[in-house]
């Protein structure tokens, strides 16, 4: 039997479809919806989940860098793309030539597109720490920086689009804080003649928990993929479906030892265990993990449950088909179903389910 | 920017000791992210003559494919001097004390420092388990992260160090070592080096 390749992973479309329209239904209300596609879409594939995306209804799409960006516009019409993850190597020519919007923190940034673009105006979001302190200027920088950018706005070269920031969803209370500091912060920067038409700064969870944070954009990553944001909450519970699910087949069985090997390890993706935790689903079938091996798992074949070579596995998925979900091998794994997906080696195959 | 630095002479060196006791290499997991086709070729010329490689990933072996024998050379890649995995610096802030750090907050500034933004996060292969305890080395001084590690990018408590947007911070290579990511994130060596993304560029040298 031709067992090749001995892993590939499932993408459900329709439900990545049917997420989009809930988001912007219950997520988004009179916002706009912009889908987080950084990341290969969190593992999932890019050009075929932007697409998808925009086709249900999301407005725009955060690619996090400039090549994504690049790659991504001759699939996604002139729909608006969000790069904040800037680096003083990137080619800044190449955001403006593929029309791509850029999420300014610092000073360097705007002194780089000066030197860079060629025409303009390049669209802009300027961004604020709110608290993070990842990237985003400091509320002592912030009115240099919107002064400095209201200057290239007066000569053609960027046009302020958006005031944004992220929240650190640490507590309801830090988040209504954050959001406070974010309205301070448009507010002197209306000051100084700074007028954009975007402010955004909630992700899934604030815009679940926090309604008055969605504003006119809520920019959605982990949720829309139908796994949770949330250590409290289920995806399902909220409205979301799972859409990947990696499936392998069975490679190898050992009746006397009672275990079995599906084809699919770490070097495909799989985040490691500890020995002896989680579990499979075989057609419905809880199959236990014994160990994560490079290219193969080792089952432990319960009491009575029959598995032959060239059976499939799934290794998680939609919990109403029996499988664990990627939440669950978060759990297990001692991290949040962002990291399981989105760590799925490139190599695996993605198989495009349509209907 | 993020980029894996692999170290051609170093690495044919090591592979040329390590192929004097056994002539099969474990290049599975596409040479364990380093690449299968440029790794077999240096494990060719290092004196190996058959490779173990996953289903999916043999194309462009140039070593003739084996089984797994307990005497093939495994954890090749556990050598400080094989590779560098690095980022660059995108933005440094000057803070004050008490000053917290990345989703739920689970870092706080103690003093007056500086924050350096790296711009690699767990799904370019930096393993999320290793904060807290994880360190990374920029200009020779090792630094701790701060807070948690997210998809695209972490913090570094640079403390007084006088650094510039645009410095290299070393994840893993000379210092601090694989081996130590290893035991901060709970994951084994293998792992994290077949984790290793494809937009981390692979530049030989």
């Amino acid at each position: 039997m031709e067992l090749t390749p001995p892993c590939w992973v499932d993408i459900a479309l329709p439900s990545f479809a049917r997420n989009i329209a809930h988001a912007c239904a219950t997520l988004a209300q009179d916002a706009r919806l912009m889908v987080a596609v950084k990341s290969d879409a969190y593992g999932h594939g890019e050009r075929e989940i932007a697409a998808t995306a925009l086709k249900s209804g999301a407005h725009s799409l955060a690619v996090l860098d400039i090549d994504t960006g690049v790659r991504l516009r001759p699939h996604v019409g002139e729909a608006m793309m969000l790069a904040w993850l800037l680096s003083p190597q990137d080619d800044f020519a190449a955001a403006e030539k593929s029309r791509i919007d850029l999420g300014i923190s610092g000073m360097w940034q705007l002194e780089k597109i000066e030197r860079d673009v060629a025409s303009g105006p390049l669209a802009i979001h300027l961004k604020i720490d709110t608290g993070l302190h990842r990237n985003g200027a400091l509320p002592a920088d912030w009115l240099a920086l919107c002064e400095a950018a209201k200057n290239l706005e007066g000569k053609g070269v960027v046009h302020i689009r958006g005031i944004w920031s992220h929240l650190s969803d640490t507590s309801l209370e830090e988040n209504v804080e954050s959001l406070r500091r974010f309205h301070a912060a448009v507010a002197e920067a209306r000051s100084v003649g700074v007028n954009p038409e975007l402010l955004h700064i909630a992700a899934s969870a604030a815009a679940t928990d926090l309604p008055e944070s969605r504003l006119d954009l809520v920019r959605v990553g982990i949720s829309v993929y139908g796994v949770s944001p949330f250590d409290d909450r289920s995806a399902q519970s909220m409205g979301f479906h799972p859409v990947m699910s990696p499936k392998a087949f069975i490679t190898q069985v050992d009746s006397e030892a009672q275990t079995a090997r599906c084809g699919m390890g770490y070097g495909e993706g799989l985040l490691t265990l500890p020995q002896d935790t989680g579990w499979v689903s075989l057609h419905g079938t809880a199959v236990p993990l014994h160990h994560v091996d490079v290219d193969h798992c080792v089952l432990r074949i319960p009491e009575g449950t029959v598995v032959a070579v060239g059976d499939v596995v799934t290794l998680w998925g939609d919990p109403d088909n029996g499988s664990p979900s990627a939440e669950d091998w978060a759990l297990w794994a001692g991290t949040i179903g962002d990291e399981v997906v989105s760590s799925l080696s490139a190599r695996v195959e993605r198989r495009v389910i349509r209907d | 920017m993020r980029r894996a630095r692999i170290h051609t002479q170093a690495l044919t060196e090591h592979l040329a000791s390590l192929c004097a006791e056994n002539p099969t290499i474990d290049l599975r997991a596409n040479a364990y992210g380093v690449g299968i086709e440029k790794c077999s070729q240096i494990a060719r010329d290092a004196g190996f003559i058959a490779a173990v490689v996953s289903k999916d990933s043999s194309e462009g072996c140039v070593l003739s494919v084996t089984e797994l024998s307990p005497t093939t050379v495994t954890q090749w890649w556990d050598n400080t001097a094989l590779l560098s995995f690095e980022a660059d610096i995108i933005s440094l802030k000057r803070v004050g004390a008490n000053t917290s750090v990345s989703y739920g907050y689970e870092y706080t500034t103690t003093a007056e420092t500086t924050l350096a933004l790296v711009g690699a996060g767990f799904s370019d292969g930096v393993p999320r388990t290793a904060s807290p305890g994880a360190q990374m080395s920029v200009t020779g001084e090792v630094f701790p992260i701060a807070g948690r590690i997210a998809m695209d990018q972490c913090v570094l408590d640079v403390g007084d160090a006088a650094l510039s947007v645009g410095d290299i911070a070393t994840i893993w290579g000379a210092n601090p070592s694989l081996v130590e990511w290893a035991a901060w994130s709970s994951r084994p060596t293998g792992a994290l080096m077949s984790h290793l993304a494809p937009r981390v560029e692979r530049q030989w040298s």
